[in-house]
């Protein structure tokens, strides 16, 4: 019996030791800790599961279905990745935090066109969109607000981008307003609010962005997405609503779409000349 | 420079003061222009470029090629103009004709030197060393298994953003045993490179058994690894060129 018990007490010491070894191990690396989120985005027609990850960095996506297990993202990484920066040696986590299920309703049409270049679309960039719009607070849905231009991109062309610039266009009887809008996301919080400006145009400017507009009412909607991060131009002109989301990659060589850049580049463009190019948060 | 290379024309301060004038000139108005006409390949203002409030600058060998041809010329004609004015027997087509030449020589100079200097800052930049054009990244995950494991942890990157290779460690001409040793090279695909790894399973391979080279990872693998995910990217291949405007880009300042 007192065999027994120095074994049973020697067996316990030697697990003792080797978590205390093991763990201290596992636990000289930083944690990574990614935190995800269940969403539902709510279409005109359907609803559909998500699941947005967010790093600390602030990068996030968005990952079709709900994620249930915090293993989903475990393990031990070394270096770095489009996704986790900055290079470090670190113990990755997951947490489902906040644990509610947030709801984001799509701001735009989601428009299935049989000539799609596109081999997937699963309605994340519409997502994304919506989600930026949804988070710095501009959700007009411009298929039912007439006679305005809405252009929304990414900074970064390719990877996880984290800051996203909104322009919208208001054509009144009048005036022309030039709305703009920026979110960047920094770390859990997500995309926030940057900047929130408006002005009306001056005649050259618009005469130069009506002309640019009326080059592109012949071509239809179009999707061609990847390789890249697309960025989204629609427009209602009181009569039809047009949809274009295109990455700067899917346009090289086709002239035929070229328009449809050339008025994007031309808001951008106006949008820095009216309100400057220098974001970032306060520190 | 310019008084260096006239030193024989200079007889008094008056001459000595031209000629130094005259270099400074040119230099001046040929950064000037090449600067002028960077920022505007780049879409800004050529007042924008002289005055350095440009946000944008232009990269690539064309974009300095465009921009250190004109910035050779301006300053070569200026110099060569203004240094045939100085001889007081030349006359106005004589001075035209000198700035001519010398132009056309600055723009040859200036051309090369712009076009290699806008190709390297390109390069520097992860751009294409031609047109400046940013290379399209996509970014790459390669799983290395013995193909006998349950693992989903890979999709912690959206599919549709990255490109996935699977590495089965038996039966595999990528994956080869090093001499003597329990060491596995593993070459990476084609064109990847690989910046992180990531181990899931039971057991972890401590950081020293794991080597990046270039072209392949040297790893010694212990029993009962679970897998081991190599992330990384690769380039695209850029698009062919559908215009003029294509040899031209920028990136921010």
């Amino acid at each position: 019996m007192l065999k027994m018990k120095k074994k049973f007490t020697f067996l316990v010491l030697c697990s003792i030791i080797e978590t205390i070894v093991f763990g201290q191990n596992i636990d000289s690396l930083k944690v990574f800790l990614t935190k995800y989120q269940k969403v539902i985005f709510v279409t005109p027609d359907s609803e559909y599961k998500f699941t947005r990850f967010i790093a600390p960095n602030g990068k996030f996506y968005f990952q079709e279905g709900f994620v249930d297990s915090g293993n989903y993202c475990g393990g031990i990484f070394y270096g770095h990745s489009a996704f986790i920066t900055p290079p470090d040696n670190y113990r990755l986590l997951c947490e489902n935090s906040p644990r509610f299920i947030d709801t984001i309703e799509s701001y735009l049409p989601i428009i299935e066109l049989e000539n799609s270049e596109d081999s997937i679309i699963n309605f994340t960039d519409e997502l994304t969109f919506s989600y930026v719009l949804k988070q710095i607070g501009k959700q007009n849905v411009i298929e039912s607000e007439k006679y305005s231009l809405r252009i929304l991109y990414p900074y970064d062309y390719f990877g996880f981008s984290t800051f996203y610039r909104v322009f919208k266009i208001k054509f009144n009887t009048d005036s022309v307003r030039l709305y703009s809008f920026s979110g960047q996301s920094v770390d859990y919080n997500g995309i926030r609010l940057l900047l929130n400006d408006s002005c009306f145009l001056r005649k050259r400017d618009v005469d130069k962005i009506r002309k640019a507009l009326i080059k592109i009412k012949p071509i239809e909607s179009i999707t061609c997405r990847r390789p890249g991060n697309p960025w989204l131009l629609e427009y209602n002109d009181g009569t039809e609503y047009r949809q274009y989301i295109l990455s700067d990659y899917c346009l090289r060589g086709k002239k035929g779409l070229r328009p449809v850049a050339t008025l994007c580049y031309l808001i951008s463009k106006t949008g820095d000349k009216y309100f400057g190019t220098n974001y970032s948060f306060p520190p | 420079m310019n008084v260096a290379t006239h030193i024989e024309n200079i007889n008094n301060f008056g001459q000595l003061a031209a000629f130094y004038g005259i270099g400074a000139a040119s230099g001046a108005a040929g950064a000037a222009v090449g600067l002028g006409v960077g920022s505007a390949l780049a879409g800004d203002t050529f007042l924008g470029g002289i005055l350095g409030t440009s946000t944008k600058v232009a990269t690539g060998f064309f974009s300095g090629l465009v921009s250190g041809t004109a910035g050779g010329f301006t300053g070569g004609f200026i110099n060569g103009f203004g240094n045939t004015a100085m001889d007081p027997q030349s006359d106005f087509g004589d001075m035209l004709s000198a700035g001519w030449n010398s132009g056309m020589t600055g723009a040859i100079f200036g051309g090369v030197a712009g076009g290699i200097t806008g190709g390297i800052d390109a390069v520097a930049h992860e751009r294409t060393f031609l047109t400046g054009e940013l290379k399209p990244k996509q970014d790459v995950l390669v799983r290395v298994s013995d193909g006998n494991i349950a693992f989903n942890a890979e999709e912690i990157i959206p599919k549709e953003n990255f490109k996935y290779f699977d590495t089965p460690l038996s039966n595999n001409s990528n994956v080869t045993a090093i001499n003597n040793t329990d060491q596995l090279s593993i070459k990476y695909p084609r064109g990847v490179r690989i910046t992180g790894v990531r181990q899931y399973g039971d057991n972890f391979i401590p950081k020293e058994n794991i080597q990046f080279g270039k072209h392949a990872l040297t790893i010694t693998p212990i029993d009962k690894t679970g897998s081991v995910l190599l992330y990384g990217y690769r380039y695209y291949k850029n698009t062919p060129l559908s215009s003029f405007r294509d040899l031209f880009h920028f990136r921010p300042r």
